[in-house]
Order: structure tokens, then sequence, then C-alpha cells
């Protein structure tokens, strides 16, 4: 399978302080990939780096083959890449179908309907919503609202950040099926989680990461039955810090 | 009987006033709402904009009917040149970005006063139009100011229909609430920043034109004004538009009726102290997020 998104060696950070090290990874056309890490990772930083959102000090970000250099967050979009930012960025005062028809403000009118159609489909909850003010919506809700908006982008990757950050487990499970049906659908997934458990029993392949650093690449399977990890499942303090540091 | 046409005429004067003090804070209050930017060169586009008009009449007796898109158009080419060259090539994220802006607009405001004061002088001027007065029963009201309160009635209404009804104004709307969530659409956020500005600047522009038939300005007037702007959209709770018309009508009607009741001087005072008891009471403004655009 090609590869979609490739980083190769991408460093960056916050006013010269670096907290993402040479980071290499890969996410294959149809794949759905999780890259796991505590608190304080960098995980965030990561995607920032991957959409523009901040310049990188080294590397390059791919994708599709093409490096997308100092392109600005709306031109990564333009290209493909749906993006679910931390703490979800909604339009608070507008309504859940405002929200997605600006994720399709450049389609056509045929286009835009079909697109809605197909959001409606997977989660029939924002149907019943789409006149609601999205400032009043449940977490878990508001979630689905920018799941949607990012597919009203029409992405070939669809990249979350955190999408499961203070939802109840039930929503989580039901914000993780219907990644399921979408990435089923064709669509490719890269998600970054603290919630390593929903993450990688979603994913076929998980990276670990640690201070900045990829530690380790695995199947999802593994890294699922891996019992240092395991201890992140049920939510100790920072599991993932106490483990042997950078491989 | 007497005494309830009085009330009646200080009401109807001060709602009239405070739809020309929103029409001068209309343009701070769509930059602030969408950028975050307060600009503190704000009443200095207020301010060189009823000069200007100022000039055109001396020269051509020409009236407001001319004088107002002029210099709405002026200042829209002022709001892309002031945003090209000047506040999109700093760093406005973050608390640090928030200060460079203010230091940026505040060096503006300066040198546009210092040279407003150059070409126009000290003088205090203004536009002898719409001199006469209107009956209604037996109150008068000037024609300056219901002329002055309608147009900037008509234009604020635009402004909020034009947010909240067509597709431009909807994607503004956007990038006010969030700008990364606007980015994540796909949205080209430093044009609509650019866009925004440029509108803020020309309706800046067109309320100087407008209302130096009512208040005559001289070259320093604009820190005046913009403080007076700020305060009314404080009040409103900033960027919030129905906020804005609610502040407006009430400092209108408050400092209409204290400087009858109380005298000029205790009326600007009144207004300062109401909005020292608004900060207090309600820091986020009158209406706070309810109406945000």
């Amino acid at each position: 399978m090609p590869e979609l998104l490739q980083l190769q060696q991408i460093s960056g950070g916050y006013h010269g302080r670096t907290v993402v090290h040479e980071v290499s990874l890969s996410v294959a056309e149809g794949e759905a990939v999780a890259a796991v890490g505590a608190n304080g990772a960098g995980k965030t930083t990561l995607l920032r780096l991957i959409m523009g959102q901040l310049p990188l000090s080294g590397g390059r970000v791919l994708f599709a083959g093409r490096d997308l250099g100092r392109l600005p967050t709306f031109e990564r979009v333009r290209l493909g890449i749906g993006y679910v930012p931390e703490g979800r960025a909604l339009f608070p005062e507008m309504s859940v179908e405002e929200n997605l028809e600006i994720g399709a403000y450049r389609a056509s009118k045929a286009e835009l309907r079909q697109c809605l159609d197909y959001i409606y489909h997977v989660f029939p909850k924002l149907q019943r919503l789409r006149r609601a003010r999205c400032r009043l919506l449940s977490g878990g809700e508001q979630q689905m609202v920018t799941v949607g908006r990012a597919l009203m982008t029409r992405p070939r990757l669809l990249i979350l950040d955190e999408p499961s950050t203070g939802l109840a487990p039930r929503v989580v499970g039901e914000l993780y099926q219907a990644l399921r049906v979408l990435h089923s659908g064709g669509l490719t997934v890269f998600v970054v989680e603290q919630n390593a458990y929903a993450a990688l029993r979603f994913a076929q392949r998980g990276y670990v990461f640690e201070d900045g650093h990829i530690t380790r690449v695995a199947p999802a399977t593994e890294l699922l039955h891996d019992p240092r990890l395991a201890e992140s499942y049920v939510g100790r303090a920072s599991p993932m810090a106490r483990s042997q540091g950078p491989a | 009987m007497l005494q309830l046409q009085t009330y009646l005429l200080l009401l109807l004067t001060g709602i009239m006033w405070g739809g020309v003090y929103l029409l001068m804070a209309l343009g701070l209050n769509l930059i602030y709402g969408v950028m975050k930017v307060v600009n503190l060169a704000h009443g200095d586009f207020i301010v060189v904009a009823g000069l200007l008009a100022v000039t055109l009449y001396g020269a051509f007796q020409a009236g407001p009917v001319l004088a107002i898109p002029l210099a709405a158009l002026l200042f829209l080419l002022v709001g892309l040149a002031v945003y090209r060259g000047l506040l999109a090539r700093v760093d406005t994220a973050g608390p640090q970005g928030e200060l460079r802006t203010l230091l940026i607009t505040f060096g503006l405001s300066s040198i546009i006063s210092n040279i407003a004061l150059l070409i126009w002088g000290g003088q205090y001027q203004s536009v002898p139009f719409f001199q006469s007065s209107v009956r209604l029963g037996s109150l008068f009201l000037p024609e300056s100011l219901i002329i002055s309160s309608l147009v900037a009635f008509v234009l604020a209404f635009a402004v909020q229909f034009w947010l909240i009804r067509t597709r431009w104004g909807r994607l503004v709307r956007a990038t006010a609430q969030s700008e990364l969530g606007a980015a994540s659409c796909g949205l080209n956020t430093s044009r609509i920043r650019l866009l925004t500005f440029a509108l803020g600047a020309a309706l800046a522009g067109a309320a100087g034109a407008l209302t130096v038939v009512l208040i005559p300005v001289q070259a320093a007037s604009g820190g005046f004004v913009t403080v007076q702007a700020f305060t009314l959209i404080a009040l409103g709770g900033l960027g919030n538009y129905l906020g804005a018309l609610l502040a407006a009508i009430l400092l209108g009607v408050i400092e209409v009726s204290s400087s009858y009741f109380l005298g000029a001087s205790a009326a600007s005072a009144m207004i300062y102290l109401i909005f020292i008891l608004v900060l207090i009471v309600r820091p986020q403004g009158l209406l706070g997020q309810r109406g945000r655009i």
C-alpha cells in the first residue's frame, strides 16, 4: 500500500523549546493508525506540526508523496487532510448544521446535500440536533460535530487529536464505533490518544510516544497485550513516563 | 403633561444619540470580534474621515451623501494597507500578540493624528449640513441628529444582516468563533482577517463623514473617540452585537438625561460611573456570550 502520510524525522516545538524530536512515522492509504502516549508527551504538538499550525525545526511532512513545506493549515485541509483538533474548535454560537456546512463551504449545493446525508447516516443523532446551537450540546455530541465537520471537507486522511478527552466511557465507545464505520468505508485514519485502550482497539498499528520520541511501533493487538502499556488502561499516574525511556 | 413630553424628548434624543455612538463603535466591534485586536487608531480614522468631509464641503459644497461613500472607500483601502503592511507582519497569537497589536495601532494613532494636525490644524471643524429642526408635536429635534441616527441604525442593521445571512458574513462569524475551526474547514483565515479589518476601517470612515455634521472634530479628537467607542463595546460585551446596541441606547439615554438634569460635565462622569459599575457587576458585559457574532 502506498504511504499517504509520511513524517521524516520531524522536530519542532514552541519558542525554541523542542517538544517533538526527530519523529518518523507513516500511515498507509486505507490504514487506521494510533499514536498513544501520556499527557504531555507531545502528541498535540506532533499534530500541530503535521497541520502546519507550528513551523518544523527539522524534517519533512509528506502527504500523498508531496512535501507540505510551509503550507498553511487551510491549504493542507484542501489537499485532503481532515483535522479534528484538540478542544474541538467548534463554532459555538452556530447550529450543528451551520458548523457542518462551513466544513463544505466550497462545495456545490448538490455536493453539500450529499455530504450532509452521509454525516447524518454516520451520526444519526446529529440529524435530530441539526438546529441546535453547538454551545448547548454535550461533549460527545460536540465531538461528533467536529468529526462530521472534518468529514465535510471530504478528506483522504482524517487526523484526530485526543477525541476521547472528557467523554464518558460509553460515549468514547460510540465515537470509536463511528470511526470504525468510516474506516471500513475506506477512510484513512490517524488518531493520537492518551486513552490507549480505546485507540489501540480501533487501530491496526500503534506508535508509542514518550517525551517527544517514538519508542515503539507494533501491530495494535500486540501493544494491547503489552503489560507495561496495560497499566495505562486503568489510568494510573503517568504509566508511560515510568517505562524505559527512549528506545 | 409638559413633563411627560420632556421625558419623551429625552428618551427619543437619547436613543438617537445611542445610534450615533453605535455607528462610531461598529467598526471597532467588528474588528475586535473577529481578530481580537483593539484598533487604537479607530477614533483617528473617524476624525480624519470627518476632516476630509469638511474639506470636501469647503471645496465643492459636497455634503455627506458624497462624503460618506468616498470616506468609506478610502478607509477600506487604508484598512487593507494597514493589515497587509503592519498587522499581518507580526505574530498576533498569545498574550504577547495582543500587546503587539495594541502598540502597533497606538503608534498608528499617533502618526495619523499628527499628520492630520499638520494638514488641518487644531481647530474644531464641522460640516453645516442638515441644520434645521424637525417638529414632532410640540417637540423639536435637530435634523442632523435624526438623519445621523437613522443612517446609523440602518448601517448597523446592514452589518448584522451581512454577518448572519450572507455566505461571506457567515465565514467571518466562523473565524470569529474559532480561528482554528475555520482553518480546519479549509478557510483562508488570514484573508478573512484582512477583509474584516478593511471593512471595520471602512465603517469608521463612513461614521466619521456622517457624524461630523453633528459632532465637530479636530485633529487630536481621535483618542477620545476611541475611548468612547471602546467603552460602548466593552459595556455590550466585546465583539457582541446585540450587547453593543443595548449599551449604545443605554449610554445615549443616560448621557442626554443626565446632561439635562445635572449638566453637561456630569453627563460624561455618569457614563464612566455606569461603565465601572457594569465592569464590577458584569465584567463580561451586559449580555456576555449571548448575541455574540
